[in-house]
């Protein structure tokens, strides 16, 4: 499916459970290959779990695994912006002050959890859209919304655990459950050796034959939604969940709004192209940047023009401009509202 | 004597006289089953080299047609390429847009 001009009518499947990560069940627990933490709770039969998608590291730049814990926290922090970062953007023209204030301009979003491991974080961000993404130097980010609830529920000394997992099996209600994923470039072969390892086990304790060719099918599918493949109690499979179908909701939250247009502001013509799709796909990527840059389409004959904008003053138009080539390699052509 | 080669020249004369008279007429129409023939064989390679003109010219327009076809398929499949480079190039800046 394209992402960002998906097809009428084409379903969505949205997991609504997840196979904890194999670990100590205590404090925060990031699985880097899966994109998700996990915070726990309480203990015992008292024991609550929040899970939350995250932003990881990328392939230069990844996320480290290993026990850590949260050092200090900050509400609304300043960034110090690392050398490296610093030289990266003063490469492509876009040199960076030593330090970002809070605001909209500020990576880190509202809130930060400052790990013993120097120079990583777990925070909000300014840029939703990379959630889910490998875009970080490192860190982990997480959703407006979710970094709030976590910073306010997380104390200073919290344990962090974060692992490389993307094989997990887990069960409920007698039921074994094989929860697949894409590994990371390094960690497949190693993981799934150890995944099949326990499955043997489990095959060696119940006394019966596990189906290979199931757990080869979700391995290799990895949907990463946790599939049942086996019945520890016999029977149990008929328990397992249903798929259940929702409705498309009216409101999408976290939706980039697109004010409307108005005649006496300026825009910039992003792109011009006979492709709909394709003019479809600019706005969306546009629309979705950190701080959002509103854009939409505008078809003449079978010409599609991506128009950013409105933006009060030609300064506004500029910046978004320059941000455009800065980030996206756009040209964009700035239109003010004197122009006929 | 006389009236006995007579006779025999006669008799000589009279079969010879009518083995020419059997050959001429045969010849006759010997000749007029040739030439009919001669007809039927033109008639015979005309209708072969037109049949042939046709399947010629109907192979020809076939082979055009599959040409034309194989042409659409490749543009199409060029098109659809050229979409794909361009989704993926597009994926590939938004990621980068993506990080701090």
């Amino acid at each position: 499916m394209d992402v960002w001009a998906p097809e009428a009518g084409k379903p969505v499947i949205l997991p609504l459970s997840f196979v904890l990560p194999d670990t100590p069940r205590r404090g925060i627990v990031v699985n880097v290959a899966t994109m998700r933490l996990f915070q726990y709770k309480g203990d015992g039969t008292s024991m609550a779990v929040s899970t939350y998608p995250v932003g990881v590291g990328t392939k230069e730049r990844p996320t480290p695994t290993g026990p850590a814990r949260v050092y200090r926290k900050a509400a609304r922090p300043t960034w110090h912006v690392p050398a490296s970062i610093a030289e990266d953007h003063r490469k492509k023209g876009d040199p960076l002050p030593p330090e970002v204030p809070p605001g909209p301009e500020n990576p880190l979003g509202e809130y930060a959890l400052y790990l013993s491991k120097p120079g990583y974080l777990i925070h909000g961000t300014n840029k939703p859209a990379s959630i889910g993404l490998k875009a970080t130097n490192g860190c982990m980010r997480l959703y407006p919304e979710n970094i709030k609830v976590l910073y306010n529920d997380t104390p200073v000394n919290t344990p962090v655990a974060i692992v490389n997992q993307p094989y997990l099996i887990g069960q409920r209600d007698g039921v074994l459950y094989l929860e697949a994923h894409t590994p990371l470039e390094d960690a497949g072969t190693l993981e799934l050796a150890k995944i099949y390892e326990k499955l043997r086990a489990i095959e060696k304790k119940t006394g019966r034959t596990l189906d290979w060719t199931k757990i080869k099918k979700v391995q290799t599918e990895a949907r990463g939604i946790p599939v049942p493949i086996f019945e520890l109690r016999q029977g149990s499979e008929k328990g397992v969940p249903q798929t259940m179908e929702v409705r498309h909701p009216d409101t999408l939250h976290g939706r980039p709004e697109i004010p409307d247009l108005k005649p006496d502001a300026w825009y910039v013509l992003a792109a011009d192209v006979r492709n709909e799709l394709e003019a479809r796909r600019i706005a969306a990527i546009i629309n979705h940047q950190g701080p959002p840059i509103p854009a939409r389409v505008l078809a003449k004959g079978n010409a599609y023009r991506v128009i950013a904008g409105p933006f009060t003053d030609g300064s506004g138009a500029r910046d978004a401009a320059k941000r455009l080539k800065i980030d996206l390699e756009i040209d964009g052509i700035l239109i003010d509202p004197a122009r006929k | 004597m006389k009236g006995t080669l007579l006779l025999f020249a006669m008799l000589l004369v009279l079969p010879v006289t009518m083995i020419g008279c059997a050959t001429s007429g045969d010849l006759e129409r010997v000749q007029a089953d040739q030439k009919m023939l001669g007809a039927k064989v033109e008639q015979a390679v005309q209708d072969a080299q037109a049949a042939k003109a046709s399947a010629d010219a109907a192979k020809a327009k076939a082979d055009d047609a599959t040409a034309r076809a194989d042409s659409a398929i490749k543009a199409a499949e060029e098109r659809e390429r050229i979409a794909d480079e361009k989704a993926k190039k597009a994926d590939a800046t938004f990621q980068r847009s993506m990080r701090k």
